[in-house]
């Protein structure tokens, strides 16, 4: 595949990187610091239309395509590399989009239109405390009641859980609940738009905790309490039991952007590492960049971030064309594989970009002037598991590969 | 009322390439794109389209093939109509020939109640565009404007030179060129990137506004990459006696090299 962009998409990319330039690049560092995300910069980024880019504009999207998701997405993390604006861009873009794909036409046209314009929140809450790659493990159950659902249960590690509190509007997740029975299993999820506040107070049987991360502190992340919640009846998100099925697919999506978003901050870390590399000098004046131990591990790492590059842009291109251009024969089962590898690529490789870069910068990288920790410290939730575990992605590779029957132990 | 703003694609000159050896740039590896000062001009008729629902059009001189993004950027910005006179070798035409064919176009496609340039291309940096098309047209001028206001029929021009703040107050037809002091261009959101994909704009042949004989090209024989000589001075402060004396020292340095 050659990766070529059309003129659109580098139009929009340069209308990105000049935004990025204005609002994010001058504040990043204190979003950082004082770990919350400015309400006058996610409305300004709403009205650029940096939010459901991939959602129809029948529903108040962009009526763009992933692959422009995945250009904000990159462009963004390049400016705010501690990733914290980057992502809550690719939560407005990949829920959005999935909410797009399979909610009923009341409910998009009520959730839709406020989260492009930055004034609502929709997330994804799947994660439970048991752990977050066994989907098929959740406890909150969601018991059938006359006109809706009585929901009981509790998740943790979610985002957004302060922005739901705090904007506008409120705004919610994508939610998954066991329906029916209670028992293991991935056939009795029901998935829900969860809305717990949304044009006024907090609703009855909702308990939000928000949790102190160790990076990515522009953006909350937390927990909450369902005691018979109430959901009502249009809120369930296709047909019930299906729930697993539809957040997979909603996972394939966010994980393309996951990819771009740690992309854009291993492209910002390798810059910085250029500059140093080829500037700072010692040993009667060599360039630190002219020892072969420093120039060759920088050329592996910069290969490893453009091959990393080429799966995400891959994985975006079809993600189009089965989800925005419906072309027959593309299914969301193709998509499994591709982004699963640009899933497993992309936090590992900027992982170990981060890694170099602090070690290049010698004690430097190690305070906290550098700001190169921070990007450190942003992009390895992705590596723990943040919309789904490196192991996950190679047993998603393995499965599709050499057969879910082969590789059962 | 109709506003035309010319438009150039230059050389982005942030992301110039030079051959180590020889120093020459390699042109063909550097990126076009609109000019700044541009993109200032085309905001300032924006502004006027919102405030007095002028039509805001606007012309560039080149290729389909070189040209389209920069026509779908000015679209995506906001204007009405686009024209793209087709010429190749743009970069070669000299800045008196360009002047006569945006006279031309405003000619026989106007009129044009006020036209308004960038003050000077990102490139080649003449600035003689603007005052030559002026001189070619017969409009009056206000050129390096930094301030747009308006007051019923008249507009308000101010532009800083040496010697002071300049205010011209104009009522149409006239041409003005703008810098970037003007104003802080928009930039285009993605729903109008998508709109302007499906704008068409109107392409015109060179040869319809000026014939082969009439056009001249400038012959660039050399260009250097020249790079601003250094100076370093380490000025040692042990005391806090030092600092007034490196203070003064720092003053006298600026002062020096003109900065103060």
């Amino acid at each position: 595949m050659y990766l070529e962009f059309s003129e659109d998409e580098q139009l929009f990319r340069e209308a990105v990187i000049e935004f990025s330039k204005r609002y994010i690049e001058p504040i990043w560092v204190n979003v950082d610091e004082v770990g919350k995300l400015p309400g006058d910069l996610i409305k300004r980024m709403g009205e650029q239309g940096l939010f459901a880019i991939p959602v129809s504009e029948e529903f108040g999207g962009v009526g763009g395509t992933l692959t422009m998701a995945a250009i904000a997405t990159e462009e963004i993390a390049y400016y705010d590399p501690a990733v914290a604006i980057a992502v809550y861009a690719l939560l407005q873009n990949g829920w959005p989009m999935a909410l797009d794909q399979f909610g009923s036409d009341e409910v998009k046209s009520m959730i839709l239109p406020e989260v492009a314009s930055g004034d609502a929140f929709f997330g994804i809450a799947s994660t439970e405390a048991h752990g977050g790659s066994d989907v098929a493990g959740i406890k909150t159950f969601a018991e059938k009641v006359e006109g809706g659902w009585r929901v009981s249960g509790e998740k943790v590690y979610i985002s957004g859980v302060r922005e739901v509190l705090e904007l506008p509007t409120g705004g919610g997740w994508f939610f998954l609940s066991k329906t029916g029975s209670r028992d293991y299993g991935h056939r009795n999820i029901s998935a829900f738009a969860l809305l717990p506040r949304w044009k006024g107070d907090v609703k009855e049987g909702f308990e939000p905790t928000i949790f102190d991360e160790i990076g990515r502190g522009g953006l909350s992340t937390g927990g909450f309490k369902l005691d018979n919640f109430m959901i009502e009846d249009k809120y369930l998100i296709g047909e019930e039991n299906k729930g697993f099925y539809y957040v997979m697919q909603g996972f394939n999506i966010a994980r393309i952007l996951v990819a771009a978003a740690c992309i854009g901050s291993g492209r910002w870390a390798l810059d910085q590492a250029k500059e140093w590399l080829t500037n700072r000098k010692l040993f009667q004046g060599r360039k630190l960049s002219s020892f072969q131990g420093i120039h060759f591990k920088f050329a592996e790492l910069y290969t490893e971030l453009e091959a990393a590059r080429l799966f995400t842009y891959k994985a975006a291109r079809l993600a189009d064309k089965i989800y925005i251009e419906k072309k027959p024969g593309f299914k969301p089962k193709d998509l499994n594989v591709p982004v699963a590898m640009a899933k497993l690529k992309a936090p590992e490789t900027t992982i170990r970009i981060y890694e170099e870069v602090l070690k290049w910068y010698g004690a430097y990288g190690y305070t906290k002037e550098s700001n190169i920790y921070r990007g450190w410290l942003g992009t390895f939730s992705y590596v723990i598991g943040a919309e789904g575990g490196q192991n996950i992605m190679r047993i998603i590779i393995a499965r599709d590969i050499l057969g879910k029957e082969n590789i059962r132990s | 009322m109709r506003v035309l703003v010319p438009i150039k694609l230059s050389y982005d000159i942030n992301q110039m390439k030079y051959d180590e050896r020889t120093g020459e740039p390699i042109l063909d590896a550097v990126p076009r794109v609109m000019g700044d000062m541009d993109r200032c001009a085309l905001e300032a008729a924006l502004q006027l389209k919102e405030s007095l629902g002028v039509v805001v059009e606007f012309i560039s001189i080149g290729s389909r093939r070189t040209h389209n993004k920069l026509m779908m950027d000015a679209y995506a910005m906001g204007c009405d109509k686009g024209y793209l006179i087709e010429a190749e070798d743009t970069n070669t035409l000299d800045a008196y020939t360009v002047s006569s064919i945006i006279g031309k176009f405003v000619e026989k496609y106007g009129p044009y109640d006020i036209i308004i340039m960038g003050a000077t291309s990102q490139d080649t940096h003449s600035s003689v565009v603007p005052p030559a098309l002026s001189a070619l047209l017969g409009y009056r001028a206000a050129f390096g404007v930094d301030k747009v206001t308006v007051e019923g029929d008249v507009f308000i021009l101010e532009a800083t030179y040496e010697d002071g703040i300049y205010r011209y107050r104009l009522t149409p037809p006239f041409i003005i060129s703008v810098t970037t002091e003007a104003n802080t261009p928009r930039i285009p959101k993605l729903k109008d990137i998508l709109k302007a994909r499906r704008m068409k704009y109107e392409v015109l042949p060179v040869n319809d506004l000026i014939s082969k004989d009439e056009v001249r090209k400038i012959n660039v024989t050399s260009i250097k990459k020249y790079v601003t000589p250094r100076r370093r001075e380490i000025i040692e402060v042990d005391s806090e006696e030092d600092v007034d004396k490196a203070v003064y020292r720092i003053i006298e340095l600026l002062k020096e090299a003109e900065i103060l």
